[in-house]
């Protein structure tokens, strides 16, 4: 097998790194493809508890590095879905404790058993982000359409561009109605300041926090917006075209004349 | 706010302070990219330096110690001075 390896990153932390990691793992899982999401975060591991299997970790990345277990050994096979793994982060080294090289090998290695390896990438651009992006085939960033994830998303593209590495776009926790009454930059606004590829748009979605809170990732419930937003962006990754939806539209009629009509009134007030 | 103000705001949510932050985001963020993107790492300069060179010496003799390059910055805009002195045409190949 020759899988591919994808790290997800955005510079700035408390964007949706993990939950993106944790979902598209689920939906490509569920596609039939055979997928290892790993942890990058050495130090600060949570992709396990997003996926709710913090309970049955026994070894983790930097015991496989170190030589201390096998790979096999440390990877967690997910109770819902068969062809999903995690391999989870350490929770008491620091990030110096896994090397640029180390981390190349691991991805190879990861690449023989498995189509698709996801890298959650710890926030920041020091040690830890050079590690998750030193054996990826490409990136996803993820970032929320705010002034501040998406200053921090701008660097990180400029380093993976510097590295050559592919990467594609996800805006994260979009609003539609913010959006819609211009308190929120919409896709089109994101896409003209970062000047990259879109993968897709996840809307804002309390359905997150409730399978969150659960251990039990959004997508693998069908009825959350935000699950639905997974499985596109999960389809174009294994090369289908799935067009993205508009998020950003005036919304109906009437809250398109309300708008006219407010805006009428208020060059006059 | 007047009491037609407060019946659109009741209809469609939309009052008269609301909207259109987003452009004011925009262009904050506009701003404050072309300043970040202005800050180049010095293997970034070393490598297009030496790249210049080399585009250059195809065509021209120059005297590569004779390179200056300078990252003019403005508050909207950047651009990038280039002097290289020419010694003569390389002839065609």
């Amino acid at each position: 097998m020759d899988g591919r390896t994808i790290v997800v990153t955005s510079g700035k932390g408390g964007v949706g790194k993990t939950t993106v990691t944790a979902n598209l793992g689920s939906v490509l899982a569920q596609s039939g493809c055979k997928v290892c999401v790993v942890d990058a975060d050495i130090g600060l591991r949570n992709l396990d508890v997003v996926l709710g299997l913090e309970n049955r970790i026994v070894y983790h990345l930097v015991d496989v590095i170190s030589g201390r277990c096998r790979l096999k050994q440390a990877l967690i096979r997910d109770k819902r879905n068969e062809n999903l793994y995690l391999l989870p982060a350490s929770q008491s080294d620091d990030k110096n404790a896994v090397a640029p090289e180390q981390m190349k090998q691991l991805c190879h290695d990861l690449k023989k058993e498995f189509d698709y390896i996801l890298i959650d990438c710890p926030a920041g651009i020091e040690q830890g982000f050079r590690n998750a992006t030193v054996g990826a085939d490409q990136a996803i960033i993820v970032t929320t359409p705010e002034v501040s994830a998406i200053r921090d998303a701008d660097r990180v593209i400029g380093l993976l561009q510097a590295q050559q590495i592919d990467t594609q776009l996800i805006i994260n926790r979009l609003n539609p109605d913010l959006v819609r009454r211009g308190d929120m930059l919409d896709q089109q606004d994101v896409i003209d300041i970062l000047a990259i590829e879109l993968l897709g748009i996840v809307p804002e979605d309390q359905g997150i926090v409730v399978s969150t809170n659960k251990g039990n990732p959004a997508a693998f419930n069908d009825d959350y917006e935000a699950s639905k937003a997974f499985w596109r962006i999960g389809r174009r990754l294994r090369g289908e075209i799935v067009p993205i939806p508009n998020f950003s539209g005036n919304g109906n009629l009437w809250a398109r004349l309300g708008k006219k009509l407010s805006e009428t009134f208020r060059r006059r007030g | 706010m007047t009491v037609f103000g407060e019946i659109l705001r009741k209809w469609f949510g939309k009052g008269m302070d609301d909207g259109d932050s987003k452009s004011v985001a925009k262009d904050r963020l506009r701003l404050v990219l072309v300043h970040d993107r202005s800050m180049l790492p010095p293997e970034t300069l070393d490598a297009l330096r030496a790249d210049l060179i080399e585009v250059v010496s195809r065509y021209f003799e120059v005297d590569r110690t004779m390179l200056s390059m300078d990252v003019h910055r403005t508050r909207e805009s950047w651009a990038l001075m280039v002097n290289l002195p020419l010694r003569r045409a390389r002839s065609a190949s």
